[in-house]
C-alpha cells in the first residue's frame, strides 16, 4: 500500500484525548472489554486518517479506454464508413462497466461525437447533403494527437484508427511513435476508398523547370484510379490541347506516364495535364501542372480595339526575333501572374473604360514591381482620350494627358446631368462626384460647365460656369447627396435650357443615370438638341439602368452611350468623354519626327529619311520623362520613363495604317520598334539565385542560395521580398541569412489560390519571380498506397476490441474500504461496549 | 454542493445497526457486597435518574451517528463547485531556453517543475488532471489522472530538451474541428490547459484560451543562432596543394540579452574543443545582431564544433556542431584516341582535393569521348562528346567538317554550359555540318547558323555536343577548356548544392535523395538509437553530431549515401534572448486547499474522540 501523503497522519495527535479518558475512565466495566472496546475506538480512528492520506495500491488491470477514430473524409467510401460505425458500436455494446471509451470523427479536424449522431450525419450526407469543409481532408496525424486528451491514466489505452490510411496533414510515423511512446496501442482498421469510380492526376513532374526557347521537356505525370480503365491524358498549355494520349489506367497502382513538351513559348509557362476517364467522381481532381520557366526571346502582348491593324508591326518585329502577341480590347490578363507571363504589353487601342481598376492597377505593379515594360501607342482610344487620365496606367507613363490647347480649339459648354437618387447612395454618388470634378478639371479656361443633379425633381448644383472657377463648380459638386426617386426629364430639359443659351462652339451634355426614370419625352428632347448643334451622351450605371432609354438618348443625341456595372469606371467614363467632346487632344497634320535624344535605342536610325506621320494625340511630358523625339511643333512625340523596377515609353503617334501607314515600309520601322521594345522589356536577371521551396505545416519556407558570376556564394544581400495574392493583397517578407550564401524567408500557404513573389537583390540588380499555386486540396489526390505507417500498423481482428491489450499498472484507491473498515471498528468498539 | 459519488450514500444504511446496538441493554455487573443498605439507597437515587440515563445512551447514539453520516458523505466525495467539471492539462514547457539558469541557480525548468508540483498538491484533486511536456511537440507523461502522486511522479519525468518551442503543437492538441461553432456544453467539456512557460516564443497571444504562468526572468545571455560552413574553392598551388589549403567560409549569427555590447571570442574547432583551428574575437550588440563572415583555411570534410568562450545563463546554446560533406566525385570515364591524355588530364584536375571529379572505367556518370564511334562501349546516362564523328542519337546528320574558323555566336550566354566561360574568342576549328535532334538547345553557333555547341537528349540520356576539333583548335591549351567540361559535368548530372551543414534542432532529413520510403537508423549524440522505415527520420532533437544509416533507395553507386554525419545546433533568437517582459500570467483561480470531504473526515475523527472521551468520564453511553 501506498499512499499519495503522509501529512494528515498529524491529526492521530487527537488520540490523545481518548487515550487520556481511557486512563482514567470510570467506566465499570471488564478491563478485557473495556480495553478492547478501546482498542478498536482507536483503531477505526487510525483507519479513517490513513484514508485521508489517500493510500492506494499498485496492481495491473484489465481495464481499457479504447478511443475509436473514424475516417469520415471524401476518400472513404461513406458506406464503408457507416459499416465502420456499425462495427464500432457493437465494439462499445461488448464492453463491460469498468471499460470507457470515446469516438471522435476526423476529417477536416476530430469532432467527439455520439455514434447515434455520427449515424444521422452520415445519412445526410449520403443523401448529398455534403460537409464538404469537414470531409475536405483527412487530418489524421492531428486526429492521432488529439486522442490523447480524453486517455485516463490506470487503465490500458487502446486507439483504434478505422481510415483508407491517406492523411492529408503529413506523415503519420511520428503521431503514432508519440502515442506508442505514452503506452497508448494502436490499432488500424483499413477502409474502402471511395467506391465510384475515380482518377485523378496526382503531379506533374518536369525534368527541368527551367528550359530553354524549343527545348523538349520531359514531363512524368502520375495518375491514380480506384478502377482499371481507359482514359485520355490532355497536355494543355495556354488553354490549347497540345496533345492527347490515350491511356490505361491500372488500380490502386501508381500510373505514370511520360510526354516531352516543347518549349515554343519564352516566360513561364503553365503546363497542365488532364485525365478523361470513362468514369469519374470528382472533377476538381482531374488536372494538375506545373510551371516551366522558359528563357529565350522576348515575348511582348499588344491590345489593339481592332487587332488586324497591327499585322505589320508584329511581322516586322518578329523579323527582329521579338514575338509579339495581339489580342483585342478584352485581352489584357486580369491578374498579376497573366501579365508576368510578358516581358513587356503595348496598349495600342484600349479605352480605360474597358479595363477594371484591378486590371490598372496590376499593370501598374507590373512595372514598378516586377520590372515589366509598358507601351502606350497613340489613337482616340489612347492618353486622356481613352480615358487615362488620373488612372494608375498614367501613373507609369512618360507623359500626361493634360495639354496646352490650340489657340483656335473652339470653346466648349457642357452640362452634367447626374442622378443622386436613393439607389445611388453610398460609393457610388461619391464616384459620381470624383468623375464630375475630374470633368472640370480637363477643361480650358474658355470652357464653361454646369452641372445639375436630380432625383424626383432637379436640382441645379451650379449654373453655367467658367472652368475657371473651377474651384467653386468642384465644391458645389462636393455638396451633391443622395436620396429620392428618379425623374430625369425635368433635369435633361433645364440642361438644354442652359446649353441653349450658352455662347460656345461646342455644346455637350452628358447623362448619368442608374435606374428607371419616370417617363418623359426623352427622345424628343435629344431630337431637338441635335437639331440645335448640341450633343448628348449618355452613362448607364448598373443592371437597373434603362438601357434602351439611355441607348436612344446618344443615338439621338449623336453622343456616345457607355454601359457599366461598374461604378469605378464612371471616372473614367467621364474624363474620356470630356476630352473627346472637346476634339481637340488629336492633331491629324502630317509631320516628320524630330530626334532630340540620345538614347540608345535610337542608335542606327537615320530619322532624317523618315517618312511623315498622320497625326497624334496632344500630351505633355512629366518632368522626369526622357524625351526621345518631338513632332514639329514641340509636342512629345516618343518619350521613356522608368518607374520603380521597370520601364515605360509613350509613342503618341500609331503603328497601324491609320497614322503610320509610311512608316509601315520604312526601312526602319521595325527595327526602331525592336529597339523601343527591347529598352523597355523586362530585364529580370535572376541568375545567381536559386531557390527551392519546402511546405512546413501550414507554411512554406523558401531556401534561397545566393551566387555571383563566378558561383561564389553572396553574403549579406540586399534582399527586399514582396507576396503579392491573388487578390491583390500585398505582403513584404522578411529574408534572412542562414548560412553562407544562404537564405530563408517564410510565408503561410494561402488557403485558396495562389500568389506571386517579388525576391529582389536591389544591390546585384537581381529579380527572380516565383509563382505558388496551391493544387485541389489533397484529400482528393486519391494516392495509389496508402502511408507506408499506417499499412505497418498491427489490425484489428475479429469482434473483441481488447484482444491483445496488455494490461495497464493502476492505482486502486483504498480510501472506501479503510473508511468502512473504520466504522466497523467502531461499531464493533460499541457493541464490545455495550455487551 | 454536488455529490460525485451519491452512490456511496448507500452506506448510511449502517445508522440501523448501529441504531440496534443502542437498543442491547448493558448487562449489569454482579459486585458482591455485604453493605446492602448502602447499595440500597444508591438505587433509590439511580432509580430517580433513568431518564438522564436514556439520554446519555442517545447522545453517545448522536454522535455515532453523526461520525457516521460524515463519514459516508467524504464517501461521496462532496464538492462545492458551482458548475465547472473541466480536467485540467498542465503543460509544462521542456524548450531549449527552459534550461536557463535563473538568480537562485537553479534552471527554469527546475521552477516550472517546483510551480507545477505546487499547483498540484494544492489542488482538491475532485477533477482529474494530466502532465504533459510541450516543446516542438506535446507529450504526456500521465494521463487524466486523480492520483496526486502519480502526476507528481510524472512532472519529475521531464526533462530538458534543445528543441524550439512550438505553440503549433499546442494549437493542433487543442484543435477540435467542425464548421459549427461550440456550444456551452461542448466549450464545458473542453479540458482546461495550463501552460508553465518562459514566454521565449513569438506567438504566444496565439494561444487563445491556454492559461499561461510566467516562469523565470529575463537574464543575461549569448547564444548561437545559425551556423554554418562552406567549401570554398582551394586556392590553388598546383603538386603543392595539401588539406591546408582547404578552405572554409565560417558564417555563424550570434544574439545577446545583454543591454552594452559584449567581447566575445567564437572558437571553430574540429571535432573536438581541443583541436581549435580559428579563434575569432566578436563584439556582439544587444538583441540580434549580424552575421559574422570569416574565412578559414585548413578546414576541409569533417566534423566542426563552434564554441562560444562566455559564462552565461544558458550554457547550452554556447555550442553548435556542423558536418562539411565529402563531396562525392562524379564518375568519368574518357573514350578517345590520343586525346586521352588531355580529357584525363582535365578530369584529374578537379579530382584529388577538390573531389568533384574522379576518373573511372566503368559505372561512369559521364563519358568524355573524342572522335570516337559512340555506339562503341558502355553507355553512360550523360556524354560530352567532342568532334563527333559516326552514327548517333544526337545528331540527325553529320556533314563534312568545315576547315575554315568562323566567327563563334553565342546565342545563349546564360545558359549553364557557358556562364563561366567566353566562348567569344574560341576558334572552332573542324566544326562539321552538324544537324541537332528535335528539341536540342543551341548554345553557340557560327556565322552560317552551324551549331558549334548545343545540348540534347535522346531517351533517358543527355548530351553535350562541342562541335570543333580541340587539336586543330588547340582548345586542349585553352583556359576555357577545364572550366567548359566543369560546367557541362555539373549541368548533365545535376550535382546537388551543399546544403546546410548545421541543422537547427527539430530538424527531420530526409532518409534519401530520391525521396522515396526506407529503413533508417539515427544514432544520437547521447548514444540513443532509433530506426524507422518512412521518407523523413525522426526529429533530430540534440544538439550534437548524428549518424545516419538509411538504405539507399535512390541510384546505383550512393554507397556513400547511406551512412552520413550530421551536425545539430542553434537556436531561434527568442530561445536565446531569454527575454520574457511581453509575457504576462494569465491563469485564472484553481481550486485548492482540502476537499469538504476531508474535512468531514476530520470532524468524524474528532467526534468520534469527543465520543470516546466522555463516554470513559461516564457523561454518555
Amino acid at each position: 500500500m501506498e499512499f499519495v501523503t503522509l501529512q494528515p497522519l498529524w491529526w492521530l495527535i487527537v488520540l490523545v484525548v481518548p487515550a487520556a479518558a481511557f486512563a482514567w475512565s470510570l467506566v465499570q466495566r471488564r478491563p478485557a472489554l473495556r480495553a478492547a472496546a478501546f482498542a478498536l475506538r482507536c483503531a477505526g480512528i487510525v483507519l479513517v486518517m490513513l484514508a485521508m492520506c489517500r493510500p492506494f495500491m499498485r496492481r495491473q488491470t484489465s481495464d481499457a479506454h479504447i478511443v475509436f477514430l473514424l475516417d469520415v473524409s471524401e476518400s472513404v467510401d461513406l458506406q464503408a464508413a457507416r459499416d465502420a460505425l456499425d462495427r464500432i458500436r457493437r465494439h462499445t455494446e461488448a464492453l463491460d462497466d469498468g471499460n470507457s471509451w470515446s469516438l471522435l470523427a476526423v476529417g477536416a479536424g476530430r469532432r467527439a461525437v455520439a455514434p447515434n449522431a455520427l449515424a444521422a450525419e452520415m445519412e445526410r450526407w449520403s443523401k448529398g447533403i455534403a460537409d464538404d469543409a469537414f470531409r475536405s481532408a483527412s487530418r489524421l496525424c492531428e486526429a492521432l494527437g488529439g486522442a490523447r486528451l480524453g486517455v485516463p491514466s490506470g487503465k490500458a489505452a487502446r486507439v483504434v484508427l478505422y481510415s483508407d490510411g491517406r492523411p492529408t496533414d503529413g506523415a503519420l510515423s511520428e503521431s503514432v511513435a508519440a502515442l506508442r511512446g505514452e503506452g497508448i496501442d494502436i490499432r488500424a482498421v483499413p477502409l474502402a476508398g471511395l467506391a465510384v469510380p475515380e482518377a485523378s492526376v496526382v503531379s506533374v513532374d518536369p525534368s527541368a523547370t527551367t528550359a530553354h526557347m524549343g527545348q523538349r521537356v520531359r514531363l512524368d505525370v502520375t495518375v491514380s484510379s480506384n478502377r482499371d480503365m481507359p482514359a485520355v491524358l490532355r497536355l494543355v498549355h495556354r488553354g490549347v490541347v497540345e496533345r492527347e494520349i490515350p491511356v490505361e489506367l491500372r488500380a490502386d497502382r501508381e500510373n505514370v506516364f511520360r510526354c516531352d513538351a516543347p518549349m515554343s513559348t519564352a516566360g513561364a509557362n503553365l503546363w497542365q495535364v488532364e485525365v478523361v476517364a470513362e468514369k469519374d467522381h470528382f472533377p476538381v481532381n482531374n488536372a494538375a501542372g506545373c510551371t516551366i520557366n522558359v528563357k529565350g526571346r522576348a515575348r511582348v502582348l499588344a491590345v489593339h480595339r481592332k487587332p488586324r491593324r497591327l499585322r505589320d508591326l508584329k511581322r516586322a518585329l518578329s523579323k527582329q526575333h521579338i514575338e509579339l502577341e495581339v489580342r483585342g480590347e478584352h485581352g489584357l490578363p486580369r491578374s498579376l501572374p497573366g501579365l508576368l507571363q510578358f516581358d513587356a504589353i503595348i496598349l495600342a487601342d484600349v479605352p480605360a473604360t474597358t479595363l477594371t481598376t484591378r486590371q490598372m492597377l496590376a499593370v501598374q505593379s507590373y512595372v514598378t514591381d516586377f520590372g515589366g515594360g509598358l507601351v502606350m501607342l497613340g489613337s482616340e482610344n489612347s492618353f486622356g482620350l481613352g480615358g487615362y487620365y488620373k488612372t494608375p496606367i498614367e501613373e507609369v507613363l512618360p507623359i500626361v494627358s493634360r495639354y496646352e490647347k490650340e489657340k483656335q480649339r473652339p470653346s466648349l459648354a457642357m452640362v452634367l446631368v447626374i442622378d443622386k437618387s436613393g439607389s445611388m447612395s453610398g460609393v457610388p454618388i461619391q464616384l459620381a462626384r470624383q468623375a464630375a470634378r475630374a470633368a472640370v478639371e480637363l477643361l480650358s479656361p474658355r470652357d464653361q460647365i454646369a452641372v445639375i443633379a436630380f432625383d424626383g425633381q432637379p436640382l441645379v448644383v451650379c449654373e453655367m460656369t467658367p472652368a475657371t472657377d473651377a474651384g467653386s463648380v468642384q465644391a458645389a459638386i462636393d455638396r451633391i447627396g443622395s436620396g429620392g426617386g428618379t425623374n430625369m426629364y425635368p433635369a435633361m430639359r433645364q440642361g438644354n435650357e442652359m446649353l441653349r443659351t450658352a455662347n460656345a462652339r461646342i455644346r455637350h451634355m452628358i447623362v448619368l443615370s442608374d435606374g428607371q426614370s419616370m417617363p418623359g419625352p426623352f427622345q424628343q428632347l435629344a431630337g431637338q438638341m441635335a437639331d440645335e448643334s448640341m450633343t448628348v451622351s449618355t452613362v448607364a450605371l448598373g443592371a437597373g439602368a434603362d438601357r434602351g432609354l439611355m441607348q436612344a438618348i446618344a443615338r439621338i443625341g449623336r453622343g456616345r452611350y457607355y454601359e457599366t456595372l461598374d461604378a469605378a469606371t464612371v471616372p473614367r467614363i467621364f474624363t474620356k468623354e470630356t476630352v473627346e467632346a472637346s476634339r481637340s487632344a488629336i492633331r491629324e497634320t502630317p509631320f516628320t519626327p524630330v530626334r532630340i535624344g540620345s538614347a540608345d535605342l535610337l542608335e542606327g536610325i537615320d530619322f532624317g529619311v523618315a517618312p511623315y506621320l498622320l497625326g497624334y494625340v496632344m500630351t505633355r511630358a512629366k518632368p522626369t520623362a526622357r524625351m526621345q523625339l518631338i513632332t514639329e511643333n514641340g509636342d512629345p512625340l516618343l518619350a521613356l520613363g522608368r518607374y520603380g523596377l521597370g520601364n515605360a515609353a509613350a509613342f503618341t503617334s500609331d503603328a497601324s495604317d491609320r497614322w503610320a501607314g509610311e512608316w509601315l515600309h520604312w526601312r526602319g520601322f521595325g527595327k526602331l520598334w525592336a529597339q523601343i521594345l527591347r529598352a523597355v522589356v523586362r530585364k529580370a536577371d535572376e541568375s545567381g539565385i536559386c531557390v527551392r521551396c519546402a511546405r512546413e505545416g501550414r507554411q512554406l519556407r523558401y531556401i534561397i542560395r545566393r551566387r555571383d558570376e563566378a558561383g561564389r556564394p553572396v553574403n549579406t544581400a540586399d534582399w527586399s521580398a514582396m507576396r503579392l495574392d491573388d487578390d491583390g493583397h500585398v505582403t513584404t517578407l522578411p529574408v534572412r541569412q542562414i548560412g553562407w550564401g544562404l537564405y530563408e524567408m517564410r510565408t503561410n500557404r494561402p488557403t485558396g489560390g495562389g500568389f506571386t513573389l517579388r525576391l529582389r537583390d536591389a544591390a546585384a540588380d537581381k529579380l527572380k519571380v516565383l509563382h505558388y499555386r496551391r493544387g485541389y486540396p489533397a484529400e482528393y489526390r486519391l494516392a495509389a498506397r496508402p502511408d507506408a505507417t499506417f499499412a505497418k500498423l498491427p489490425r484489428l481482428q475479429g469482434d473483441d476490441v481488447l484482444a491483445e491489450l496488455s494490461p495497464a499498472d493502476t492505482r486502486r484507491s483504498l480510501r472506501t474500504p479503510l473508511l468502512l473498515a473504520g466504522i466497523a471498528c467502531w461499531l464493533a468498539g460499541i457493541f464490545l461496549r455495550r455487551v | 454542493m454536488t455529490l460525485l459519488a451519491p452512490g456511496m450514500l448507500w452506506w448510511l444504511a449502517l445508522l440501523v445497526p448501529l441504531a440496534a446496538l443502542y437498543l442491547l441493554k448493558v448487562r449489569p455487573r454482579r459486585q458482591h457486597t455485604t453493605a446492602w443498605f448502602l447499595w440500597d439507597l444508591a438505587l433509590e437515587e439511580r432509580r430517580s435518574s433513568v431518564l438522564l440515563r436514556r439520554l446519555r445512551d442517545a447522545l453517545s447514539l448522536l454522535l455515532m451517528a453523526l461520525v457516521v453520516v460524515a463519514v459516508v458523505l467524504a464517501l461521496a466525495r462532496p464538492s462545492f463547485s458551482t458548475g465547472e467539471q473541466r480536467d485540467l492539462i498542465l503543460l509544462v514547457d521542456n524548450s531549449a531556453s527552459m534550461s536557463a539558469n535563473t538568480a537562485s541557480g537553479h534552471s527554469r525548468l527546475d521552477e516550472a517543475r517546483r510551480t507545477a508540483a505546487k499547483i498540484l498538491r494544492g489542488l482538491d484533486m475532485t477533477h482529474r488532471a494530466s502532465v504533459a511536456s510541450v516543446a516542438d511537440g506535446v507529450r504526456f507523461r500521465v494521463h487524466l489522472s486523480d492520483n496526486r502522486r502519480e502526476l507528481l511522479e510524472g512532472l519529475e519525468d521531464i526533462t530538458p530538451t534543445d528543441l524550439p518551442m512550438s505553440t503549433d503543437a499546442v494549437r493542433e492538441l487543442l484543435a477540435s474541428g467542425g464548421a459549427e461553432p461550440e456550444g456551452a456544453e461542448e466549450a464545458a467539456k473542453r479540458p482546461r490547459v495550463i501552460l508553465l512557460t518562459d514566454g521565449c516564443f513569438a506567438d504566444h497571444h496565439t494561444l487563445g484560451d491556454v492559461e499561461l504562468i510566467r516562469i523565470g526572468e529575463p537574464a543575461a545571455n549569448i547564444g548561437i543562432v545559425t551556423f554554418d560552413l562552406f567549401p570554398l574553392p582551394v586556392a590553388s598551388n598546383g603538386a603543392n596543394d595539401t588539406a591546408d589549403t582547404h578552405r572554409l567560409g565560417l558564417y555563424f549569427h550570434l544574439a545577446s540579452s545583454h543591454d552594452t555590447p559584449v567581447d566575445v571570442d567564437v572558437l571553430l574547432c574540429r571535432n573536438s574543443r581541443d583541436d581549435v583551428i580559428k579563434v575569432c574575437p566578436v563584439t556582439v550588440g544587444p538583441g540580434l545582431g549580424q552575421p559574422e563572415l570569416f574565412t578559414v583555411t585548413g578546414g576541409g570534410p569533417g566534423r566542426y564544433v563552434l564554441a562560444l568562450d562566455v559564462d552565461d545563463a544558458l550554457p547550452e546554446d554556447n555550442r553548435a556542431f556542423a558536418v562539411v560533406p565529402r563531396r562525392r566525385p562524379v564518375r568519368i570515364a574518357v573514350r578517345s584516341g590520343v586525346e586521352t591524355f588531355f580529357l584525363a588530364r582535365c578530369v584529374e584536375a578537379f579530382g584529388s582535393d577538390l573531389a568533384d571529379m574522379q576518373l573511372t572505367r566503368n559505372r561512369a556518370e559521364v563519358v568524355l569521348s573524342c572522335g570516337q564511334d559512340i555506339s562503341d562501349g558502355e553507355e553512360a546516362p550523360a556524354e560530352i562528346i567532342f568532334r563527333p564523328s559516326g552514327t548517333s542519337p544526337f545528331w540527325t546528320s553529320l556533314g563534312e567538317a568545315d576547315a575554315s574558323a568562323d566567327v563563334t555566336r553565342v546565342v545563349l550566354s546564360e545558359h549553364p554550359a557557358v556562364r563561366y566561360c567566353d566562348l567569344s574568342n574560341v576558334t572552332f576549328s573542324g566544326a562539321r555540318r552538324i544537324e541537332p535532334p528535335p528539341g536540342a538547345v543551341v548554345i553557340a553557333t557560327n556565322a552560317r547558323g552551324v551549331p558549334l555547341l548545343y545540348r540534347c537528349s535522346a531517351g533517358d540520356r543527355s548530351a553535350y555536343v562541342v562541335n570543333l576539333d580541340p587539336v586543330a583548335s588547340e582548345f586542349f591549351l585553352s583556359a576555357w577548356f577545364p572550366v567548359l567540361v566543369h560546367s557541362m559535368v555539373n549541368d548533365l548530372t545535376g550535382r546537388p548544392l551543399v546544403g546546410r551543414t548545421c541543422l537547427p534542432p527539430g530538424t527531420r532529413m530526409a532518409v534519401n535523395a530520391a525521396g522515396r520510403a526506407a529503413a533508417w537508423t539515427l544514432t544520437a549524440p547521447d548514444g540513443s538509437v532509433r530506426k524507422g522505415q518512412s521518407t523523413m527520420t525522426a526529429p533530430l532533437s540534440q544538439r550534437g553530431f548524428y549518424r545516419l544509416h538509411a538504405d539507399a533507395g535512390a541510384a546505383a553507386g550512393s554507397a556513400a549515401r547511406q551512412q552520413r554525419s550530421l551536425g545539430v545546433g542553434g537556436s531561434p533568437p527568442a530561445e536565446v534572448l531569454l527575454n520574457n517582459d511581453g509575457l504576462a500570467d494569465s491563469a485564472g483561480a484553481l481550486r485548492r486547499g482540502s476537499t469538504p470531504g476531508q474535512w468531514l473526515l476530520i470532524a468524524a475523527v474528532l467526534l468520534a474522540c469527543v465520543e470516546a472521551g466522555l463516554y470513559h468520564r461516564r457523561k454518555l453511553g
